[in-house]
């Protein structure tokens, strides 16, 4: 009945909205515990950040590790 | 019988706001780095791509930005990695969870003119190397013990300065493997004020024989384990709340003991504030 009530509510506020537009990805809120790390952020700023490279093309980089180990 | 359920809900969205609840909501959500704020990009597409289906959704999600809205983009997918492809700022792409997709399947939704712009992957799976190549890879370990043990501090809101809260955070931190996770879930439970810095070990000790004599545990990982207690303390504390003398506590309690119940049936990012607001009080 509680699973019923929710989805009634929120069907009727907002119907498919969120099905049919899409969601507008937004950068999770940064945390404010955010923690060490400092090796991998340098890795980052200077895979991105390198202004050495002379002709501009596209930088791709993976941070891979199990789950909770702190990627996103 | 109505107003039961409604009574109840509105004390959990009191204590969602206020409290407990709202403390590991928060803290179930992605933790971005602000450092990473201060790179300079003109845009940043942050896409969850858990699964095709959530990498549509972010797609159509662009199409509705006013800046591609003005390019007078169709809603495809196609049409919104064109439009990214051919910006001329720099932006970057980030492709977050991308656990399950293979890479060639994931490849499939970089942006289109392929010369420029940035592509971040985070993922369990080492293969996406291929797609970024192996130097432009790193593996993402457990933390330094001095790392884990401040954010432990963080977490717990501990002054960190103090010698035996330190002591007992690196007993603490050793056992949960620097699992960044977990610190921050055995944190949330300090800092709920059911236990204290210093007896936090023995509680889980206490909870780890138990667990770990649920058939269910049989071949999960150790990592796997720290993260499954850390969360099950905290529940059962709220579950203890729920017999307390105090009604008001107690309801609240209840109402967010169903709370968890209901999300997890939720995708994980769209557990949002507006969900709470459209109940009716």
């Amino acid at each position: 009945m509680v699973l019923d009530l929710l989805q009634i509510n929120i069907h009727n506020n907002d119907g498919n909205k969120m099905m049919s537009d899409g969601v507008i990805p937004l950068m999770p809120n940064p945390s404010c515990r955010f923690t060490g790390r400092a090796e991998v952020i340098a890795k980052l700023k200077k895979h991105f950040f390198n202004t050495n490279d002379s002709a501009q093309k596209r930088k791709c980089f993976l941070l891979y590790g199990m789950g909770g180990i702190g990627k996103t | 019988m109505e107003w039961g359920v409604l009574e109840r809900l509105r004390f959990a969205w009191s204590l969602l706001r206020t409290c407990l609840i709202g403390e590991c909501l928060q803290r179930g959500r992605p933790t971005a780095n602000p450092q990473f704020q201060n790179f300079s990009f003109s845009f940043v597409f942050w896409i969850d791509a858990s699964s095709i289906g959530t990498i549509t959704q972010g797609l159509k999600g662009i199409c509705n930005l006013p800046a591609a809205q003005s390019s007078g983009l169709d809603g495809s997918r196609e049409s919104a990695l064109y439009w990214i492809g051919s910006l001329k700022e720099n932006y970057i792409m980030v492709l977050d969870n991308a656990d399950i997709l293979s890479p060639a399947e994931l490849e499939d939704y970089f942006p289109t003119p392929g010369k420029w712009g940035n592509i971040l992957i985070t993922s369990h799976n080492s293969a996406m190397q291929c797609l970024t190549l192996p130097e432009n890879s790193l593996e993402v370990t457990e933390m330094k013990e001095n790392d884990a043990i401040e954010l432990l501090l963080k977490s717990s809101c501990l002054d960190q300065s103090r010698i035996d809260f330190q002591v007992d955070a690196l007993e603490i931190v050793k056992e949960l493997f620097c699992l960044p996770l977990a610190i921050d879930q055995a944190g949330a439970y300090i800092a709920s004020g059911a236990t204290t810095i210093g007896e936090y070990l023995a509680k889980y000790f206490e909870h780890k024989k138990t667990l770990l004599s649920h058939s269910e545990f049989t071949g999960a990982s150790k990592y796997k384990r720290t993260v499954y207690e850390t969360w099950e303390l905290s529940y059962n504390e709220i579950k203890k709340r729920t017999e307390s003398d105090d009604s008001h506590k107690a309801n609240a309690a209840k109402g967010a003991m169903l709370l968890l119940e209901l999300f997890p049936f939720f995708h994980h990012q769209e557990i949002a504030e507006k969900s709470f607001l459209m109940l009716p009080f």
